[in-house]
């Protein structure tokens, strides 16, 4: 099974929520300092980049992750995905999970700092901020699609 | 190999392409406004189905004719799709994809609208046909050129 994080962009919360799962991050912590600022490095180089599935690694029952930027545009990746699926006959199944929550704020922080280079400092320190607050967040969902997996894979 | 017709929403321009490549709609002259009618998919595609690939057929070439609606985002779309084929071991050299979205009329786009999103088909789908035949040359000029490259580039003259 694949699994395929999607956002207006690949790094940012779509990102941040793979990792998760994928237990790049010591279960239910906060990543360090380190892994926070190379985010905010990926957000800065390629958070405007879309449209690339993006693998990030296996979970612990070896599903493959991905993350993709698909804009608005989720659901009809989708359909196109389960489309592809069918002229291929391609019948490893996709489980799309919406990771959107607070992705304005990185992308706003990113446009601000290459308008004004002066004030990245602060501008990276304000994404620290933004990621500490969301971090639970995204466990969370994360945890809650990962239920969602087992419970189908029950039935 | 597969050749993809996209347009917005694929129900018209992608349509009357896939429908000229394929020999449902004539090359040598604007068919009438009943032509359209017996195009298989022709103002047919829901808006909440978009993207979803249709198959029409299969050329003399041997290759299979599809249209698909991928909104404005086809240069976000193109890329995800030869990526996830990628993560599947399939090649998309062997993926064609050529845009049919030719600058229309605005009444054609209103017509559209009226027939997909308002559901009035009997008032938006004539308009749509009346728009595509009023510029129905370029969108032979398209198909035409794409047959050429495909001749070419299969080793058919």
């Amino acid at each position: 099974m694949k699994v395929i994080y999607y956002g207006n962009s690949a790094t940012h919360t779509a990102y941040a929520m793979a990792a998760i799962h994928i237990g790049n991050y010591e279960k239910g912590r906060l990543p360090c300092l380190e892994d926070i600022l190379r985010q905010w490095e990926l957000c800065f180089i390629y958070g405007f980049q879309k449209g690339n599935l993006i693998y990030m690694g296996l979970d612990d029952e070896l599903r493959e992750i991905y993350v993709i930027g698909c804009g608005t545009h989720g659901k009809m990746l989708n359909r196109i995905y389960n489309g592809f699926n069918t002229i291929y006959n391609i019948e490893e199944s996709i489980h799309f999970i919406k990771a959107h929550i607070g992705e304005w704020v990185p992308r706003f922080l990113v446009v601000l700092s290459m308008q004004f280079p002066s004030l990245k400092p602060i501008i990276r320190h304000l994404f620290i901020i933004w990621y500490k607050k969301m971090y639970p967040l995204w466990f969370k969902i994360v945890q809650r699609e990962k239920e969602k997996l087992i419970k189908g894979k029950k039935l | 190999m597969k050749l993809f017709y996209h347009c917005f929403g694929g129900a018209h321009t992608s349509i009357t392409c896939a429908a000229i490549h394929l020999g449902y709609l004539p090359m040598d002259r604007v068919p009438g406004s009943q032509e359209f009618n017996s195009v298989p998919y022709y103002d047919k595609m829901e808006d909440k189905n978009c993207g979803t690939p249709i198959y029409l057929g299969r050329d003399e070439l041997g290759i299979d004719i599809y249209a698909i609606g991928l909104k404005n985002a086809c240069h976000i779309m193109i890329p995800a799709i030869k990526s996830y084929l990628n993560t599947n071991d399939i090649q998309s050299k062997d993926l064609l994809f050529v845009e049919s979205l030719v600058k229309l009329h605005p009444i054609t786009g209103i017509g559209g609208f009226l027939s997909r999103k308002l559901h009035l088909v009997s008032i938006g789908r004539p308009l749509t046909v009346w728009g595509i035949r009023r510029r129905y040359g370029v969108f032979v000029e398209i198909v035409s050129r794409v047959k050429e490259s495909l001749s070419g580039d299969i080793g058919i003259s």
